[in-house]
């Protein structure tokens, strides 16, 4: 009778989390495919269905400009993040670089802040009247670069999408098998030509996994296009779909969906193909002898140039971008024709503490991400249980329908959730409070979250589970006295990736947030479109301060290293 | 071909030596095993000849080719010393085909293509692996990476081949197979080899010289069978092959005591002017077991058998002979209990205790 009972409470704990995850994904996918087949709104009644909608989209040539731009943007951005954190990596794992440690640790720091700051660091560094343009024409006489360009854009892009590059690749470059290095050596080969020989091909599942995710990522890139692009009348599919169904005065809602359709199915295909096309792995793997002492590449004479040129690189392009908002928030105006003590000022924080909204919209995104950390970390880490360790039918499919969210650029997860409270009864109570964001939040999150967690899950044996479960454990007691104490580093990296990420989010929230349910990414972009920049750029900084404060304490708590 | 010159060598990782002073020379076409157990600094002097690791202090040269002479600053880059070494690992690139693999040497050295292929297959026949020219390695088994490693290391004819532990890998039914083989190409190529194992029969087999080596110094270097037969030191008698220490006390008229009072006779040109207490260090397969139907003599010791085991074709017995237990094989079975042992003085070899 015991057993039975377990077994009973065991299937029900697992077909909630299955349906759990379920519903969280598909809740802002279905409203969107639903209403692209509509002309009128979903919630409005007596809609018929059609395809008027794609029709209209074939024909609109601004569509077609911004698919062309949105895919130079992309290649662009993702060759560029290429060249800069596979050469980092490679740099960093397999030479004797003078400082590597310091490379590989600055290299990251991108991944830790909002596009939002870095488009307000790139602009008030290398914009036209940024400090560094306006310092560098004083000297030259003209402007050598044009950030608000499709390459100045993609450059800036590219740069902060480095960083996943780099861990990718860096993971990998670090399991090399040495004596395969070594052996080129031997056979004649120089350092260099050894590298480009034998190791840079090692990495290519690396390369070609973080190249796509990369592309993914700058299409659905919604504040570095907008902010860097739109000045100069570049339009691409995400701004397409922000500007007419949320800026709009009457958003036309059946054409945003047919582009957010035409976006998810690009995205996802990008996703598949990623998934399949690293084919033969093993051919990049090899069985490695006794563990010998890994010997790093030499670089010889070429050993100071490079660390140099290398953090030249880093002070331009990632302190300065990232310390700009942060002086800047500090000042009235930022130029290096006034001495910076002159224009030293408070006013910017005074000011932001003055309002109401500024304090609610801190103060809301720190629940946000309390809360939406302890709740997305405990629904990821029931549904990693489910999918790899009960024999619940399909579990498998929870696993895909957990990584499904990768492919929903943020946008489209506020705009479909927003359709989908309108349109599903009930949901409206949790319309305009901070729940309707932490629901969006972790669905867009979902994916972020299982990376921690289901490595760490498929490290511990299955003979765990047998060994409890032939001692008299049901499945649930296997899963909360044997594996989730196992797994509670793995819980606490899950934690701290969805806290990050959900401080800096904004994309999924533009839709989403209402007067009393502001986040910081929503006032900033707000008060950007006011332009209000001191006060954006004190978010910011208070917004980095937070991720800081966060990161230290996490480390400090549970000894956690990331990347580096 | 050359002859390989290694001077007062020493490599330190931090404060400890790993190789500390290690000196030899190996002549022209002369197969030399550097042999010790993992950490002894083997693997670390071979890795110094070939470039992967530099030397705190020392000599390298092959032939007129000074490699390292830390008194000159001479470092010669691995690239440029043209030597061959096979790895434990085999190091194959995964992701070339085998004939990739050894054409990537031919190409460093601008070797025009017919030739190359001309080479390629000829290093492949060499170690019968012609028809496995265009698999990429993961699709090849233990022994078939090994013989294609060593065909990319022919295939540009080094000076001297290096092989690290590269039979370790292999299935140990595989083993015998692949290294009759090894020792039969070695004899057909003619090049110069040095080679480092922690296998005893592996350097025992295939050796012209044995290196032992321990803690970084080179403790014995002989031929093999010199090194089983009359070890210098009580590590070489420890480590190669099995051996039992029986402690004992020398007397003036040549005969050891045990600690029992039982005598046993010593080999008669006494190398050692010892006395006083000594190890007498003893082979499992020079002791006899005499049965009880055998009478007793003089030259016979008491001993009890303590346990036996079948090793297939011969038997393995624990023996306690002056509470020491000896090591003993024998092909003929004998029960458990009182047993009498002679042991012939010549096997006995007596080291200072």
């Amino acid at each position: 009778m015991h057993a039975r009972r377990s077994y009973v409470s065991a299937r029900a704990v697992q077909i909630l989390t299955y349906a759990l995850v379920g519903f969280l994904v598909l809740l802002p996918i279905v409203p969107i495919v639903l209403q692209s087949f509509r002309a009128t709104p979903l919630y409005d009644p007596g809609g018929a269905w059609t395809l008027s909608e794609y029709v209209a989209l074939w024909h609109d040539a601004t569509f077609w400009q911004a698919v062309r731009t949105t895919l130079i943007f992309g290649l662009l951005s993702t060759a560029i993040s290429l060249a800069i954190g596979l050469a980092a990596a490679i740099l960093v794992a397999r030479t004797d670089l003078p400082g590597r440690w310091l490379v590989g640790f600055i290299m990251l720091w991108p991944a830790f802040v909002s596009h939002l700051v870095l488009a307000l660091g790139w602009i008030t560094a290398f914009g036209p009247s940024g400090f560094a343009t306006l310092w560098l024409k004083e000297i030259v006489g003209e402007i050598p670069w044009t950030l608000y360009s499709l390459g100045g854009l993609s450059f800036a892009a590219g740069t902060s999408m480095a960083p996943l590059t780099y861990l990718y690749c860096i993971g990998a470059a670090r399991t090399i098998d040495s004596t395969l290095e070594s052996a080129a050596r031997i056979a004649g080969a120089g350092p260099i030509r050894a590298m480009w020989t034998v190791s840079l091909p090692m990495l290519r599942p690396a390369v070609l996994a973080s190249a796509i995710l990369n592309f993914v990522t700058s299409i659905e890139l919604l504040a570095l296009p907008l902010l860097l692009g739109s000045p100069s009348g570049m339009e691409f599919l995400t701004t397409f779909v922000y500007l007419r169904g949320f800026e709009a005065s009457t958003p036309r809602h059946g054409l945003v969906a047919a582009v957010a359709v035409v976006l998810l199915f690009a995205v996802t295909a990008l996703v598949l193909i990623q998934t399949k096309l690293l084919g033969d792995t093993r051919r990049f793997v090899t069985v490695g002898g006794k563990a010998t002492r890994p010997r790093l590449i030499s670089l010889g004479i070429w050993r100071y140039p490079i660390a140099i040129g290398f953090f030249a690189f880093e002070a331009l392009f990632i302190v300065a971008v990232l310390f700009a908002p942060v002086v800047r928030s500090f000042v009235d105006v930022l130029t290096p024709f006034v001495p910076i003590f002159d224009v030293l000022t408070l006013e910017n924080f005074q000011s932001i503490f003055g309002y109401d909204q500024f304090i609610r919209s801190i103060w809301n995104t720190v629940l946000v991400a309390l809360i939406g950390g302890f709740l997305g970390t405990c629904l990821i880490a029931a549904a990693a249980l489910v999918s790899l360790r009960s024999d619940l039918p399909g579990a498998a499919g929870l696993g895909f329908l957990a990584l499904y969210p990768r492919a929903v650029p943020g946008v489209l997860v506020g705009m479909g959730i927003v359709w989908a409270v309108a349109w599903v009864p009930g949901l409206s109570l949790l319309q305009n409070t901070i729940a309707i964001l932490i629901v969006a939040f972790i669905m867009r999150y979902l994916p972020i979250g299982w990376g921690a967690i289901q490595p760490a899950l498929l490290q511990i044996s299955p003979d765990h589970d047998r060994a409890a479960r032939s001692a008299g454990a049901g499945w649930l007691s296997v899963v909360t006295r044997v594996l989730l104490p196992q797994l509670r580093p793995a819980l606490g990296a899950c934690f701290m990736l969805l806290f990050v990420h959900f401080i800096k989010e904004y994309a999924a929230a533009v839709f989403l947030f209402a007067p009393g349910s502001e986040v910081i990414g929503t006032t900033m972009l707000t008060f950007w479109f006011k332009g209000d920049l001191g006060a954006v750029a004190a978010l910011g900084t208070l917004q980095i301060a937070m991720v800081l404060v966060f990161m230290t304490a996490y480390r400090l708590i549970a000894g956690g290293r990331f990347g580096g | 071909m050359a002859e390989v010159t290694v001077r007062s060598l020493v490599v330190q990782y931090g404060k400890v030596a790993a190789v500390d002073g290690v000196s030899f020379t190996v002549k022209e076409g002369e197969f030399l095993t550097l042999l010790g157990p993992s950490g002894c600094g083997k693997s670390t002097t071979l890795a110094a000849i070939a470039g992967l690791e530099r030397p705190n202090s020392g000599l390298i040269s092959v032939g007129d080719t000074v490699f390292f002479d830390s008194a000159r600053s001479i470092w010669l880059e691995p690239e440029a010393r043209s030597l061959g070494l096979v790895f434990q690992s085999y190091a194959l690139w995964p992701h070339m085909t085998i004939e990739e693999n050894c054409a990537f040497p031919l190409r460093l050295r601008k070797i025009g293509r017919e030739e190359r292929l001309r080479r390629i297959r000829e290093a492949l026949e060499l170690v019968d692996m012609a028809a496995y020219a265009s698999r990429y390695p993961h699709q090849l088994s233990g022994g078939q990476q090994q013989r294609a490693a060593l065909a990319r290391t022919l295939v540009y004819q080094p000076r001297v081949l290096l092989l690290d532990e590269p039979l370790s890998n292999i299935d140990a039914k595989l083993r015998d197979r692949a290294r009759s083989w090894l020792k039969d190409l070695q004899n057909r190529v003619g090049i110069t080899t040095i080679y480092v194992t922690h296998d005893q029969v592996e350097a025992l087999a295939l050796s012209d010289r044995i290196a032992v080596m321990n803690e970084g110094k080179i403790v014995q270097l002989d031929a093999p069978r010199v090194i089983y037969e009359s070890p210098d030191d009580p590590f070489v008698a420890d480590f190669i092959g099995t051996t039992t220490f029986l402690p004992a006390t020398l007397q003036t008229d040549g005969k050891a005591v045990l600690s029992d009072g039982q005598s046993l006779g010593l080999p008669s040109q006494g190398r050692s002017p010892l006395r006083g207490s000594v190890n007498l260090a003893i082979r499992p397969e020079r002791v006899r077991i005499v049965g009880a139907e055998v009478a007793e003599t003089a030259a016979h010791v008491n001993a009890t058998i303590k346990s036996k085991s079948y090793l297939g074709g011969r038997f393995a017995y624990d023996i306690a002979l002056a509470g020491t237990v000896l090591k003993v094989e024998s092909d003929k079975e004998h029960p458990t209990g009182d047993v009498n042992l002679a042991i012939d003085p010549n096997a006995l070899i007596v080291f200072p205790a």
